[in-house]
């Protein structure tokens, strides 16, 4: 069996998907300005609601696009992950904490998240917010020994990382293709981030 | 894994043995059954209300037409008809009720014929004194299958997953870009009618080339009289569905199915 193979027929298995709270400050990377980590909530487009009716749709269309999406992978996915994804997404597409300006997620940053997790396989589920573009922006280790990623749609995305040298915090970022975030990474001690043992927060 | 992973289940009511699969590779399946007149609005408007107390989701949607004007620089729409679907919270489910039909669709990951029937039966037993289900003139049953495939498209489609063959003569040479088979079949003496689409397609897995099995059976000629006879034809297409998948695809195809 090649090793492309394999990569199939082992499900992604992350243990669970946790809502970690990046402290990252906005100036140093702004994607994560509007990061938006609310309280679950039901949506039922039947309410009465007639103030919100718009934005409940606009809200509801993106997040049905996104599960959608999910779906044409999820024989490859761990169920419980999936549904755990699939909260997150529910949490911060939630009406009630919507602010003006912000953009619902995008499809095809869905897509370019899962497909960074087939070619990444981290072991470690990362902490899942939203750009104020509507991309997914995942975020792998905590404190100040850190990576974040916005996944544009396509291939494209942007990464942070941050890290404590010597007292002082560096932080180096850019933009790159998912398949050659390995090698951007390699500097980095990214196995420690994506094979981190999960800490339930 | 492998073989040993594949669970052998009795289907009581028809006798048939099936297998089911950990991983199935089914990207949607969907049954629709049609009636034979039109279903007043207000009726599909009970029925949905019905369908909401089992789905989360409600959306209401308008078939409409588009009329360009080119010179007049316009476009104008006309609503011809309504569409009330139901889904689950993780849009997975769903039911839509259109002017002459009622549509069942399973995303994955599927459940299994057990699950998904079910749930069809649920929800025609919640409508079936609403919806016209005594002049049903169509039923159709539709499997779209992804496998997901590490092989390339250079030696045809890759008999050790697929069964089909792609018979092509030398002069065409082995550098296929893309290939696609489309087949319709009677079968039966009672016939059930089957369009088969197989081909290559993107794979939405990085890396890999997907193989889609496309099986879609229809019963045209043979309306049930009931529910009860609604779920006889369902039974019996869902069995000719299992033989022409399980034949078409591969031991090592289905040890895939079982990671």
């Amino acid at each position: 069996m090649s090793a492309l193979q394999t990569q199939v027929s082992d499900k992604i298995n992350f243990p669970r998907l946790y809502l970690q709270k990046p402290d990252i400050t906005k100036r140093s990377f702004e994607f994560l300005e509007n990061a938006n980590q609310s309280a679950v909530k039901t949506y039922n487009p039947t309410e009465n609601r007639p103030d919100n009716v718009i934005l409940q749709e606009r809200l509801f269309t993106a997040l049905a696009e996104a599960k959608v999406l999910t779906s044409q992978v999820a024989m490859h996915l761990n169920r419980s992950w999936r549904d755990r994804f699939f909260a997150n997404l529910d949490r911060l597409h939630d009406p009630e904490d919507w602010e003006d300006g912000d953009e619902a997620i995008v499809g095809g940053s869905v897509l370019a998240f899962l497909r960074a997790m087939f070619l990444w396989l981290p072991k470690t589920t990362p902490g899942i917010a939203l750009s104020n573009r509507g991309n997914i922006v995942s975020v792998w280790g905590r404190d100040l020994e850190r990576l974040t990623v916005e996944f544009y749609p396509e291939v494209e995305l942007a990464w942070l990382v941050t890290r404590q040298i010597e007292g002082f915090v560096e932080r180096t970022s850019g933009l790159t293709i998912d398949s050659a975030m390995m090698r951007v990474l390699s500097p980095y001690p990214q196995r420690a981030w994506f094979d981190a043992p999960n800490e339930k927060i | 894994m492998g073989g040993e992973c594949i669970r052998f289940m009795a289907i009581a009511e028809s006798g048939s043995i099936t297998k089911t699969y950990g991983a199935p590779p089914i990207v949607e399946a969907v049954v629709e059954v049609r009636f034979s007149s039109p279903v007043a609005r207000k009726k599909m408007d009970q029925a949905t209300k019905r369908l909401t107390h089992f789905y989360a989701v409600r959306t209401d949607m308008k078939n409409r037409t588009v009329q360009f004007n080119v010179a007049a620089k316009v476009a104008d729409f006309t609503d011809v008809g309504d569409i009330f679907k139901v889904s689950s919270a993780q849009e997975s489910e769903s039911a839509t009720i259109g002017e002459n039909s009622i549509t069942f669709s399973q995303l994955a990951p599927y459940p299994g014929w057990d699950v998904f029937s079910a749930r069809i039966y649920r929800d025609i037993e919640s409508v079936k004194k609403i919806l016209p289900f005594g002049s049903i003139n169509r039923v159709g049953m539709r499997y779209i299958n992804r496998i997901d495939l590490a092989a390339g498209l250079k030696q045809g489609f890759p008999s050790d997953f697929i069964q089909i063959k792609l018979g092509l003569p030398k002069a065409y040479g082995k550098n296929i870009v893309h290939a696609a088979i489309g087949c319709q079949f009677d079968i039966g003496d009672d016939p059930l009618r089957v369009i088969l689409n197989t081909g290559f397609a993107d794979s939405p897995i990085p890396g890999l080339k997907s193989m889609v099995l496309d099986l879609d059976i229809i019963a045209e000629n043979r309306p049930p009289a009931d529910v009860k006879g609604l779920f006889a034809i369902l039974s019996e297409m869902r069995d000719l569905k299992n033989e022409l998948f399980e034949s078409s695809i591969t031991e090592t195809a289905r040890k895939r199915f079982n990671p």
